[in-house]
């Protein structure tokens, strides 16, 4: 199989929203982070991709599989963790186990128990409403971890989560792309997680794929270059991705191939790619 | 299907426990009522908890959709119909559930009081087919419209349909009407029959508009 997950011209329509001619895809054995600012569409295109949305236009496969045609059959072989845990608010770690083991074909208790007492969520009586956000976030992870998946869908899993328990995650997300045909879909605000993790970054700005890269090339493509208004202006506006003004000149986020050489540009993070993309060019022409 | 199963039996156990405690209260009150009334006073009783237990489903969609489960089940590798079914599942084992605990109520309300009656079992009998009948007709209707109008709007016209119900009821209660004549042959068979063709028709039409999908 080449793509786990594939969408051609997807398009959905809200009232006062919309994505539109959404094409990306994830090859097999990737990971691929979705950044975007709040309420630009990344959990909507994740929906869509699960068909928890029915969408206006388009074509999505799963794991080379339509995603409206005997899906169900598709989502044993996805693990999926929503930015909000959805289980009853009277649920234990056993009920749990008792839930899914008579869902999912391959449900691994084994697995299941040793990713609980890895996380440390309690066994017992503890129900899921008296449970931290981090350890409703921990309990999706290690259900969506537990069913031999060969795609994870996950939506900010990381998000609430303490540092040590987030990089001992991000090497458990890792470890899973280790095996061949194993990929991650992976939407984070964090963006230093997914500069860790991701070969590949989507950025979605108001429905819309602004940017599909591999992340390597993304921070060898652009650079930031800091300069005066004037010198600014000179360059191709094409070139120009996002500005930050100071009192003395200002700091412009470039794509290095089309700027004239002889132009120094320091190096950039994938979060100040992602904050001066959101910034945009206003103010380029005075 | 047995893992959505199981989640609907402890829903049922975990977050309607008490309506079921209600309903063994019934029980003891009706056979205390019974001992110095006409049994057709318990159509009363039977009224009451049909309304009352047919908001039960209802109120399940309204807990699961405040634990994000609604949405969490759709990335399961379960079928659409097999959602629906755990929530008529729920509904129909609601009222199970509650004719028995009507049941054992009533039975101990007649130990209390000192005599068992076996009379009782045509009043348990009566009070059981108000139950059954009364709340069958609002959840049949309940469920569809809930899919086809949405959760909001659904709420809406659920009080509605409830006070429609209760309205027509009483009127005809107090007018000396019913359904079916008492002594109607084969009565029970025909309510019976009723019964299945009405939860049937609705799991049907609601698999239709769930499955079309309102997002």
């Amino acid at each position: 199989m080449k793509n786990a997950i594939e969408l051609k011209s997807v398009s959905k329509r809200f009232p006062g929203f919309e994505i539109k001619n959404m094409t990306f895809s994830l090859p097999s054995g990737c990971i691929l982070g979705l950044i975007g600012k709040n309420g630009a569409g990344k959990s909507t295109t994740i929906h869509l991709i699960m068909n928890m949305l029915r969408k206006d236009q388009g074509c999505i496969k799963v794991l080379g599989k339509n995603n409206e045609e005997h899906f169900e059959q598709v989502k044993e072989d996805i693990g999926v963790v929503l930015d909000e845990p959805g289980f009853p608010e009277f649920i234990t770690i056993d009920k749990v186990n008792k839930i899914m083991r008579n869902i999912y074909r391959n449900w691994e208790e084994d697995r299941y128990y040793e990713l609980v007492k890895q996380l440390e969520l309690p066994r017992g009586k503890k129900q899921f409403k008296d449970y931290s956000k981090g350890m409703k976030m921990k309990l999706a992870i290690a259900v969506a971890l537990s069913h031999q998946a060969k795609l994870l869908i996950l939506d900010e899993p990381t998000s609430g989560l303490d540092p040590v328990v987030r990089d001992q995650l991000l090497d458990i997300f890792y470890e899973f792309t280790r095996k061949e045909g194993h990929s991650i879909l992976i939407s984070s605000h964090i963006v230093g997680d997914l500069e860790r993790l991701c070969d590949y970054i989507a950025y979605i700005d108001d429905g819309r794929l602004k940017i599909f890269e591999e992340k390597d090339q993304l921070l060898q493509q652009y650079g930031l270059l800091k300069c005066s208004i004037e010198e600014l202006q000179e360059l191709d506006e094409c070139a120009i991705k996002g500005i930050r003004k100071y009192t003395y000149g200002v700091e412009a986020l470039v794509d290095k191939r089309r700027i004239p050489q002889g132009y120094q540009t320091d190096i950039v993070t994938l979060e100040e790619i992602l904050v001066f993309l959101a910034k945009g060019q206003k103010g380029v022409r005075i | 299907m047995k893992g959505l199963l199981f989640k609907g039996w402890l829903d049922l156990k975990y977050r309607f426990w008490m309506f079921f405690i209600v309903d063994i209260i019934f029980g003891v009150g009706s056979s205390m009522m019974l001992k110095n009334g006409n049994f057709l006073d318990l159509r009363w009783i039977g009224f009451y908890l049909g309304i009352f237990l047919s908001s039960i489903p209802l109120r399940n969609m309204l807990f699961d959709e405040k634990a994000k489960w609604n949405l969490y089940q759709l990335v399961l590798p379960v079928h659409k119909k097999d959602i629906l079914c755990m929530q008529y599942f729920i509904g129909i084992g609601s009222l199970v559930l509650a004719c028995i605990g009507y049941g054992i109520g009533f039975e101990a309300g007649s130990l209390i009081a000192g005599e068992i009656v076996w009379n009782d079992l045509n009043a348990i009998g009566l009070v059981i087919q108000q139950i059954f009948f009364l709340a069958t007709i609002l959840m049949v209707i309940e469920f569809p419209m809930i899919f086809f109008l949405g959760q909001k709007r659904g709420r809406k016209f659920i009080v509605i349909l409830n006070g429609c119900v209760a309205g027509i009821f009483i009127v005809a209660v107090l007018n000396g009407y019913t359904l079916l004549p008492y002594d109607l042959p084969y009565r029970k068979w025909i309510m019976a029959g009723f019964l299945i063709i009405a939860w049937i028709l609705s799991y049907k039409i609601s698999f239709q508009l769930f499955h079309l999908g309102r997002d």
